[in-house]
């Protein structure tokens, strides 16, 4: 008799949980018998060093939203980026380059740079979703039922690697300070290009600051 | 925000070819050559009351080397509604209908919706866009120098004069018109970073009924 209430109901929590996220959440698959050495390594060879891609990219904040399209050239390796953002009528909007610590602001129209470091604000969410996407030799590893988390260690916060799902991919990554989650990059829908692996969907959530980008890959170049 | 980048679409792609300076540089034959191509263009543009087109936008950024390519359709109707939907690589529709605008994306799902009165400078790029549309071609603005590249079809090169708004970002804007004159076939900007606009028109329909849903910005 259980299973005649516990399935709607399972299938409502689950309708109702993935309510607000455009793309599918990898399915939930057990981990125990998952080695994490083995889960990192692979991930590993699946990442692309350097690779160049068209997305399209919403901009959410205080109820407001914006849209535009992003072209960006990522060289996880060397830690170095180029992005650009062009709106719909194919009008730059901005232009920025940079690595693990600087950022050159090229071109940015003038209502992108009234308010706040806005240069230094896509180099941040750059590095928070390309640069890093492997945990240090050095974290700890908890083993979940259905997921592995790497905890890593930084100077002023803790970085947790979430990996999950059949092919036990990098399905989240998260900053936590003073034990509460200030930003996550949520990453969905690997898609394959040459051997390497690039996420369809990426949802990066800055709780500290109150923004959302929701990015969907339109093309990999390269 | 929205209000300035548009504007600037506006401005970029349609001012551009609003008008041209009767420049005492140029050489009398070269600009009666000059005067009687814009007026035979203007007489054969007067003639269209409705526009549907096709467009492939190249857009190179000379930072990447590789172009963004953005498909859509275009609908015109004199004298002030414009409608551009884009299809790839993402679903996009702008509409200008009398004292507004308003816009859709399906990434955002929203209508964002924006009064032309309340922003002079937009309703400014527009009125010139509807004159642009109208075959109009009395000098609206004395911001660019042409050149006649081609006389039939005419090819006209637009460079900004020093000290304009254009004469900050564009080098200069290419206006192939198509064999029979009746519209453009080509737009090809050249700005001063080095990025390239290259905007071309397929399947050109004009005095055509343009269906209804051209001028509903959403799904």
């Amino acid at each position: 008799m259980f299973k005649y209430f516990a399935i709607p109901l399972i299938i409502l929590l689950l309708i109702a949980g993935c309510a607000g996220i455009p793309f599918q959440s990898a399915p939930v698959m057990s981990m125990e018998k998952v080695e994490p050495g083995f889960v990192k390594e692979r991930f590993l060879l699946m990442l692309p060093d350097r690779f160049q891609i068209i997305s399209t990219i919403a901009f959410e904040y205080k109820g407001q939203s914006v849209s535009f399209i992003g072209y960006s050239d990522i060289d996880a390796k060397k830690k170095t980026f180029t992005v650009a953002g062009i709106n719909q009528v194919g009008i730059k909007l901005f232009e920025i380059t940079g690595d693990s610590d600087k950022t050159d602001l090229r071109f940015a129209i003038e209502e992108f740079t009234k308010k706040g470091n806005f240069a230094e604000a896509v180099a941040g969410d750059i590095r928070k979703i390309y640069f890093n996407r492997l945990p240090a030799d050095s974290s700890k590893v908890y083993k979940k039922k259905h997921e592995i988390v790497f905890v890593q260690d930084e100077p002023e916060a803790v970085i947790e690697f979430v990996f999950a799902g059949p092919d036990n991919l990098l399905v989240e990554k998260r900053c936590i300070m003073d034990n509460k989650v200030i930003w996550r990059a949520n990453y969905y829908e690997y898609r394959e290009k040459n051997g390497k692996l690039h996420p369809a969907g990426i949802i990066l959530e800055n709780i500290k600051y109150g923004y959302k980008l929701i990015m969907r890959l339109k093309e990999i170049r390269s | 925000m929205i209000i300035r980048i548009v504007t600037t679409f506006m401005l970029i792609f349609f001012n551009a070819t609003c008008g041209y300076a009767q420049d005492s540089q140029v050489p009398e034959k070269a600009r009666s050559d000059l005067n009687s191509v814009l007026s035979r263009l203007e007489k054969k543009m007067s003639g269209i009351k409705t526009l549907k087109t096709g467009f492939v936008q190249e857009k190179e950024l000379a930072v990447f080397k590789q172009k963004v390519v953005l498909k859509g359709t275009v609908y015109i109707e004199k004298p002030a509604r414009l409608a551009w939907h884009v299809n790839e690589p993402m679903k996009y529709i702008m509409v200008i209908s009398q004292n507004m605008i308003s816009q859709w994306d399906e990434d955002t799902n929203k209508v964002q919706k924006i009064s032309l009165s309340k922003n002079p400078a937009f309703e400014a790029a527009i009125g010139q866009m509807q004159e642009w549309f109208s075959g109009a071609y009395t000098p609206l603005l004395k911001e660019y120098e042409i050149t006649l590249l081609k006389e039939n079809p005419a090819s006209l090169k637009f460079t900004p004069r020093a000290a304009t708004f254009a004469g900050n970002v564009i080098k200069s804007v290419t206006v192939d018109f198509r064999k029979d004159e009746q519209y453009i076939k080509r737009i090809f900007i050249e700005e001063k970073g080095g990025d390239t606009t290259n905007l071309l028109f397929v399947d050109t329909s004009l005095n055509i009924p343009v269906e209804a849903s051209a001028w509903k910005a959403g799904q």
